[in-house]
């Protein structure tokens, strides 16, 4: 190995990147000859003295504030549905009602069990993960779910749910989890929403990709692939300008479906557009609601009362 | 972190579900998993504690507000580091732009002659308690880190203080693996010579 080589690979062998066998020749070669060496040296005490600085931890308070600045974040974005809402008269008490509901939400300390829903009727087999326990155990008619619990129905199984004026059909190999009253996280299937078209009771269904759906009627909401073709940015500087060919990516969202009433779709990027009666509503890759007139006609031909 | 990856996806996964429902405890446990690597790469990026500090809470903000756009198929460590890394970008831009941050300065003024390391350390950016909290190595460190090209010294400090593997880094400087080993190398020999005139002032002082 010549000097220029050698040199070279010095920062790769202070970083400790060089493999075996050229770290051997450099070691070699820094044996025999005092200018590399010198290098090599400086390399090394740089190195030494950007690892000995030492390391800092964000104080608790720091820590504290930034859990609760993420709270404060989801809440804010849970109230923006309502908070854009133009069309109610009694818009500005649903928005004082939906804040302090997401906020109490967002403040909501996993553990603390409330009844979120009772189980009205069950046909076939679903079971109930308590929150406290961890334990799954079969869901009968009068089970109360508690906020933090997780549902799941089996095959052929379909589970009624109510909570006042706001019902829920669970359809058979669908699971949710309840992280706040009123709120239904949907993580497999289909579920039937059904709530009141005014007053303050509503019903929220969430999807991982923060996408939440409010209805206030009666509306299908299911995960389905939403497929987007996603293009690719100009390459290296210098080379011939090549698109890269598009790429079709496909994500897990709410597809929501409105029998009557109304259904308010809020995008992970603060978009809220409405679907109404005859509508369906779906986000796109992005998070971007969307709505058009519903595709399949019959409505919830899947819903027979268990 | 490095080691972040190295955790089963489907844990991943039920921390992302549930930081999208809005779980407290989920906030808490994703803070506590990235706090140290995350905190440490912003503060030797933009050189200042209290700033360090604000971007690393408004990086878990942002994360609240994008995780819809999160894609699993980059590691979620990966995606919060690259949050971070565009807000402090953000930051040292603004703070270009407002004239406020003097080693600029110092590096346009005095193009071609020899910076003295005490010169540097005058008219460092660090608050006179951030200085009294640290030691003579590390006012050296941030000074130099400082002295750094932005793009340099985000590779270098990715690598050293989050402790990302070469690709992690390509992919939140939207870069080749060999251009980001390419900047880390030079980072190194940039630094190397930064801290070198100091020493060669040192012992001349000594000496002399």
């Amino acid at each position: 190995m010549t000097c220029t080589d050698v040199r070279k690979l010095l920062p790769d062998r202070a970083l400790g990147d060089l493999d075996a066998e050229p770290a051997a020749e450099v070691a070699a070669h820094l044996k025999e000859c005092d200018a590399c060496r010198a290098e090599d040296g400086g390399f090394g005490r740089t190195l030494g003295l950007l690892r000995a600085a030492p390391a800092v931890v964000p104080s608790t308070e720091r820590r504290s504030a930034a859990v609760a600045a993420m709270a404060r974040a989801h809440a804010d974005q849970s109230e923006l549905l309502l908070a854009r809402r133009p069309r109610r008269s009694w818009a500005p008490w649903a928005t004082a009602a939906a804040f302090l509901l997401a906020v109490v939400g967002a403040l909501t300390v996993r553990g603390t069990s409330s009844t979120a829903f009772t189980v009205a009727h069950v046909t076939g087999r679903a079971e109930l993960r308590d929150l406290e326990t961890g334990r799954w155990r079969p869901v009968t008619s009068g089970t109360a779910i508690s906020v933090g619990d997780r549902l799941v129905t089996q095959r052929d199984c379909k589970v009624r749910l109510v909570a006042g004026a706001v019902e829920l059909l669970m359809d058979q190999d669908s699971s949710l989890e309840i992280p706040v009253a009123h709120r239904v996280a949907l993580d497999r299937g289909r579920i039937l929403a059904v709530a009141p078209e005014s007053g303050a009771e509503t019903l929220e269904i969430t999807d991982m990709g923060n996408n939440i759906v409010r209805v206030r009627g009666r509306a299908e909401l299911s995960l389905r692939d939403v497929r987007s073709h996603v293009g690719g940015s100009m390459q290296k500087k210098g080379a011939p300008s090549v698109l890269p060919d598009p790429k079709v990516e496909v994500r897990r969202s709410l597809v929501v479906r409105v029998q009557t009433g109304e259904a308010a779709l809020g995008g992970a990027r603060k978009q809220v557009l409405y679907a109404l009666a005859g509508e369906e509503g779906k986000f796109q890759f992005e998070g971007k609601p969307e709505t058009a007139p519903l595709q399949e006609p019959g409505f919830g031909t899947w819903i027979e009362d268990p | 972190m490095a080691g972040d990856e190295d955790k089963p996806m489907n844990l991943e996964d039920d921390l992302l579900r549930k930081c999208a429902r809005g779980d407290s405890a989920a906030y808490r446990e994703l803070v506590e998993r990235l706090e140290k690597p995350l905190v440490n790469f912003i503060l030797r990026f933009v050189g200042e504690r209290h700033v360090a500090e604000d971007l690393f809470q408004e990086t878990f903000v942002r994360v609240v507000k994008t995780l819809g756009s999160f894609r699993p198929e980059a590691s979620l460590s990966t995606w919060i580091f690259t949050i971070a890394r565009n807000l402090s970008l953000d930051w040292l831009k603004a703070k270009r732009r407002h004239r406020e941050m003097a080693l600029d300065a110092v590096t346009s003024e005095e193009k071609g002659r020899v910076i003295y390391f005490k010169d540097v350390m005058r008219s460092s950016s660090a608050s006179p308690d951030d200085r009294a909290e640290s030691t003579e190595d590390e006012r050296r460190v941030t000074a130099a880190l400082a002295r750094l090209s932005p793009i340099k010294r985000e590779a270098l400090v990715l690598r050293i203080y989050a402790g990302l593997q070469y690709s992690e880094i390509a992919r939140i400087q939207g870069a080749p693996v060999g251009t980001v080993k390419f900047r880390i190398h030079e980072a190194v020999r940039d630094l190397t010579k930064l801290m070198g005139v100091e020493d060669d002032r040192n012992s001349t002082a000594l000496g002399g």
